[in-house]
């Protein structure tokens, strides 16, 4: 009995040693804590100005700003003139991200008017819209797509709006 | 020990929420007035009557301004010469350049298939009040005229007859 006892108490004293013990095991919990990515608009899309025949045509805007025309499209040069969108991206360093362009097609409407074109064809500065943030975790790019203006387009401003959005691999 | 676990758990989900971003941005275009020409209804580059001698060819000019030049063997016999008038309309205070032909081929009206040429054209926009091959188009109504002279070359012993030919221009916004 004295020897259960003596059991029994060594047991109840060893108790508070034990859960001390498990205290003190090393235990790694890893979290990989990534910088968001973010990207941030510092120059619009603009075709700038241009006039179209009696054929429809397109203006093609390519993300260096240079403008083409085809069909019954002819660039004029007023003001405003044509810009590329430009953009920064800022997240984790050296990290590799995707572009992507939305929607497909944009429809633009004149404004105080219903006539509309469309804008499709988006294209960045970034080969396979793919870009790597630099070493400090910043990277930019330019974005161009291609207008397409109908046959006797009426005069006029127009706008739309589109989606650009970066994203980690 | 489960606290840690349930804890990385939370900051990877945190981790892979802020992967993505997108921006919203505009897209715009202007559509400018279609840049048009047209002749003024009733005029024409016409020279007139003229006449040449047997032995020596020569030139007869129409000015901008409708001033009939003469040289060589070319005579004038009194008759109605004028300029060509082309009317522009298009986006009000604009430039906008003149393209004229090098040359062109008048025709005698009497089938044999005698020629002349017409070269040195020239035009005067109203807006420049000279001879320029650019011009503006008026800042409030969004038109501009210019009238176009030329060169008839003609060589001696010249058939006898009425020539007809046609020339191009063209405008465009600068």
């Amino acid at each position: 009995m004295k020897t259960h006892l003596a059991k029994l108490l060594f047991f109840l004293l060893a108790i508070p040693f034990v859960n001390s013990f498990s205290q003190t095991e090393n235990t790694d919990a890893y979290a990989n804590i990534v910088n968001p990515i973010t990207i941030a608009e510092t120059r619009s899309l603009h075709f700038g100005t241009m006039s179209v025949s009696t054929s429809a045509g397109t203006c093609v805007l390519a993300p260096a700003g240079t403008r083409t025309q085809t069909g019954g499209v002819t660039l004029t040069g007023f003001t405003p003139t044509a810009t590329s969108a430009a953009y920064t991206v800022t997240g984790a360093a050296n990290t590799a991200y995707t572009i992507s362009m939305s929607p497909a097609t944009v429809t633009v409407t004149r404004s105080g008017g219903a006539q509309t074109m469309t804008i499709s064809t988006f294209t960045s500065s970034k080969a396979g819209n793919a870009g790597t943030l630099s070493g400090t975790g910043t990277d930019s790019f330019t974005v161009g797509a291609t207008l397409n203006v109908g046959a006797s387009q009426v005069a006029g401003l127009y706008q739309g709006n589109f989606n650009v959005t970066v994203a980690y691999n | 020990m489960r606290k840690l676990i349930f804890g990385a758990i939370l900051l990877t989900a945190f981790a892979v929420k802020a992967t993505a971003q997108t921006a919203t941005a505009e897209a715009k275009a202007e559509i400018s007035s279609q840049l048009s020409i047209s002749l003024t209804p009733g005029s024409s580059l016409n020279f007139g009557k003229i006449a040449v001698s047997a032995g020596s060819p020569g030139y007869c000019n129409i000015s901008t301004v409708g001033t009939v030049q003469v040289t060589g063997g070319v005579n004038t016999i009194p008759s109605t010469t004028s300029n060509a008038v082309f009317d522009l309309t298009g986006v009000a205070g604009s430039a906008y350049s003149i393209t004229l032909p090098a040359s062109t081929t008048v025709t005698i009206n009497d089938g044999s298939g005698v020629t002349m040429t017409v070269d040195n054209f020239k035009a005067r926009p109203l807006s420049k009040g000279s001879d320029e091959l650019t011009g503006t188009l008026n800042s409030s109504t969004g038109t501009d005229k210019f009238t176009v002279g030329g060169q008839l070359n003609v060589i001696a012993n010249q058939k006898n007859g009425i020539y007809l030919g046609t020339f191009v221009v063209s405008v465009a916004y600068n």
